[in-house]
């Protein structure tokens, strides 16, 4: 074997800088065992991941960022009922890369889904999803009642 | 004294408060798969939202370390009212063996997946024997 097995101690050697990413290790393995990521029944290939999300609201929108690496767009649904935004769908993992010789096997495959509630009325139809270099970026514009509007003050 | 130094030591502490800080970077590990074919080597890295020209993949003897970043929300005008993405970068190092044509690596950025293939050298590869 040519490739020399990852050694975890060795990334110790650099701390601080690789602190956060033993922390994060750390946290995704305890993770996967709290969510009982992997089903007795399924074989491992297709246990449930979640997806990180960060959320930002602006003045007229929200904007929702999903990490999806790998996924295909077509894979992935996005749906809008009373206020709860829910994003689900599918990493398949590649044909070619089963029947290969794997050495390591990191990255999650499988079906995922969240759903989030926004705390205000948002135009439905108005809403714009862009998949980028594995990022779903959704754009949820605020429905006109929910902006923040400026009332003028008239002095007497 | 030479009035122009003075002068750049009394901007320079003002500049630094008159720009905002960036928000601290958090290094993360890449997850990565490493699959076998038989002449090379295939790592699969996943950096969703890596810039593509902050990728670097490079080669060192005996090591490829990887380096990327993400544009995150942060930048973008509004608040964050929820983040399990944040302000991050990508670093992961890796130990090459010998048998690997180390020249030859090849690397491509896809749909926030990144793929590095390592040739194997001829030595590596499999070989039939002829039975004569």
């Amino acid at each position: 074997m040519s490739l020399i097995r990852w050694n975890p101690t060795h990334e110790l050697d650099r701390w601080p800088s690789d602190f956060f990413g033993i922390q994060r290790e750390i946290n995704r393995v305890f993770d996967n065992f709290v969510r009982g990521g992997v089903q007795a029944d399924e074989s491992f290939m297709t246990s449930y991941w979640t997806p990180a999300v960060d959320i930002a609201e602006k003045e007229n929108e929200y904007l929702v960022k999903m990490e999806l690496p790998g996924v295909n767009k077509d894979d992935v649904k996005i749906n809008l009922e009373s206020n709860i935004l829910t994003i689900k769908g599918e990493k398949k993992q590649e044909k070619d890369e089963k029947e290969k010789n794997l050495h390591r096997v990191e990255r999650s495959y499988g079906s995922f889904q969240r759903s989030f509630t926004l705390p205000t009325t948002v135009k439905s139809d108005k809403i714009d999803a862009v998949f980028k270099d594995g990022v779903l970026s959704i754009s949820l514009p605020k429905a006109e009642e929910a902006k923040p509007k400026q009332i003028e003050v008239k002095v007497k | 004294m030479d009035t122009n130094n003075t002068g750049d030591l009394i901007r320079r502490p003002s500049n630094a408060l008159a720009k905002r800080p960036e928000p601290l970077e958090t290094p993360v590990t890449p997850v990565a798969d490493i699959y076998e074919t038989a002449d090379a080597f295939v790592i699969k890295l996943d950096m969703p939202g890596a810039v593509k020209n902050s990728i670097s993949v490079i080669v060192e003897p005996g090591i490829l370390a990887v380096k990327g970043r993400i544009d995150s929300l942060h930048r973008e005008s509004g608040k964050l009212v929820f983040s399990e993405i944040g302000h991050r970068s990508y670093a992961r190092r890796f130990n090459l063996g010998d048998g690997v044509d180390s020249g030859n690596i090849a690397a491509v950025f896809e749909n926030g997946v990144l793929g590095i293939t390592v040739p194997k050298t001829e030595s590596l590869k499999a070989h039939e024997i002829i039975i004569k």
